[in-house]
């Protein structure tokens, strides 16, 4: 059995904006050597998301308009103040519900060292709070 | 487009995590169970194109007296100039340091182009040092000088430690030097108008939100402390866009002052032109 992680940093573009990793992880799973087993990618932040879905550029717009929709910008949300932790206030509570409305992982299973995915499944990395430097890892796991 | 008014800490380009820590603990966080990680240079690049933000002024304090870290000093300025042409670089000094004029000429051989003070922050009061010679000296580099002013988030700092009659004092005695009032000098924003309206050589940067978000405090300030009439017509050639960028998304306050109900050209005087003025002033020395 071996655990393989990868880690990656990025500096994303835009405030919210879906980012397709899906060869990264490919590249991953090939690189680890695993036979069978799964792998998870997961988010190191609070504003980031890792989610899967199809590739296709309008599916991420209506993804990233209808997380908007749900989560708005000038809502009227409790976490508007002062952080003395942060010494500023606080305005990201947006990108924290989007969030957990998309979650901060995704699993895939491994077989004959093939990801195991639908054929219209990508992995994305959505960052809801950005532009900023954003870190992920990919762990896989299995038998050789 | 200009952010007159940034403070680019943090920065893996300068100092190490060690010595912002230090920073951190003085600036932003005593005991903060989620310090600061480290940003780059490609970060706040992507973040200046995001918000459609073509230069940002880099304001150092030389606050190692009593800090025992500067939260930038000028030749680290001058070094994460070097790292990017959008970076415009101004200098700080310390008034009570005996090296101070001699601080001053290096800042200004090394093609820095203005003076930020933050009195409070540097342990001196303005009014214990207004006959002090390094004012002529940034008089004949043409330099602006920002002064913070008013309310501040560093812990152990009283809002009451640049206080405006201070910088109304200093704008008299020194005609030809431009005065920059930090954050509206807030909450003595229609104080700071006030003497923005009535000395030719006063400005106010509109940086920093205290409460709720900066589109709400940006509307409380134009709808609750002074009036869009004001903005419009009796200080828009004296307000001049900043953020105070890392408390506040510079992305975030340009996007909330875009949205007051003044006209494209007062915008235009806000975003770009009164900045440019007083740097021009600056470069022609």
């Amino acid at each position: 059995m071996i655990f393989k992680l990868f880690d990656f940093k990025i500096v994303t573009r835009s405030h919210c904006e879906m980012i397709n990793i899906t060869e990264q992880v490919r590249k991953c799973v090939e690189e680890a050597g695993v036979k069978n087993g799964f792998l998870h990618v997961m988010s190191k932040h609070t504003t980031v998301s890792v989610v899967v879905n199809e590739g296709f550029p309008c599916v991420e717009e209506d993804i990233v308009r209808h997380l908007e929709k749900l989560a708005p910008e000038d809502g009227d949300y409790i976490h508007n103040h002062y952080l003395p932790s942060d010494g500023c206030i606080a305005y990201n509570a947006p990108a924290h519900l989007k969030s957990i409305l998309t979650g901060y992982f995704a699993y895939a299973p491994i077989e004959e060292k093939v990801l195991k995915i639908g054929s219209r499944m990508e992995f994305y990395l959505v960052e809801l709070d950005g532009p900023k430097t954003r870190g992920y890892t990919i762990q896989v796991c299995g038998e050789q | 487009m200009m952010d007159f008014h940034t403070h680019l800490i943090f920065m893996k380009e300068v100092k190490d995590k060690e010595r912002w820590d230090k920073v951190g603990k003085y600036f932003i966080y005593p005991d903060s169970k989620y310090p600061f990680g480290t940003r780059s240079m490609a970060e706040i690049e992507a973040r200046m194109d995001f918000g459609g933000i073509d230069r940002i002024v880099v304001l150092p304090v030389d606050c190692e007296r009593i800090r025992g870290e500067a939260l930038l000093t000028n030749e680290e300025v001058k070094l994460l100039c070097g790292h990017s042409q959008r970076l415009i670089g101004f200098a700080s000094v310390d008034p009570v340091k005996a090296t101070v004029l001699d601080d001053l000429a290096d800042a200004n051989a090394m093609g820095l182009v203005g003076l930020k003070l933050d009195p409070g922050l540097q342990g001196f009061r303005l009014s214990d040092h207004l006959d002090h010679p390094m004012w002529k000296m940034v008089e004949g580099f043409h330099w602006p000088v920002v002064l913070h002013s008013g309310f501040t988030f560093a812990p152990g700092v009283t809002m009451y430690g640049s206080k405006l009659e201070e910088i109304e004092q200093l704008a008299l005695r020194y005609p030809g030097i431009n005065f920059v009032v930090a954050h509206w000098a807030f909450p003595w924003v229609m104080e700071s108008v006030l003497i923005a309206i009535k000395n030719p050589n006063v400005f106010i940067d509109v940086s920093m939100a205290y409460f709720d978000n900066p589109r709400t405090y940006s509307k409380f300030i134009l709808e609750k402390m002074i009036s869009p009439s004001i903005a419009e017509k009796s200080v828009r050639e004296k307000l001049i866009f900043g953020s105070n960028y890392p408390r506040v998304r510079m992305e975030s306050l340009k996007s909330a002052y875009e949205a007051w109900p003044i006209s494209d050209k007062a915008k235009r005087y806000l975003f770009e032109d009164n900045a440019a003025r007083l740097l021009n002033t600056a470069h022609r020395g």
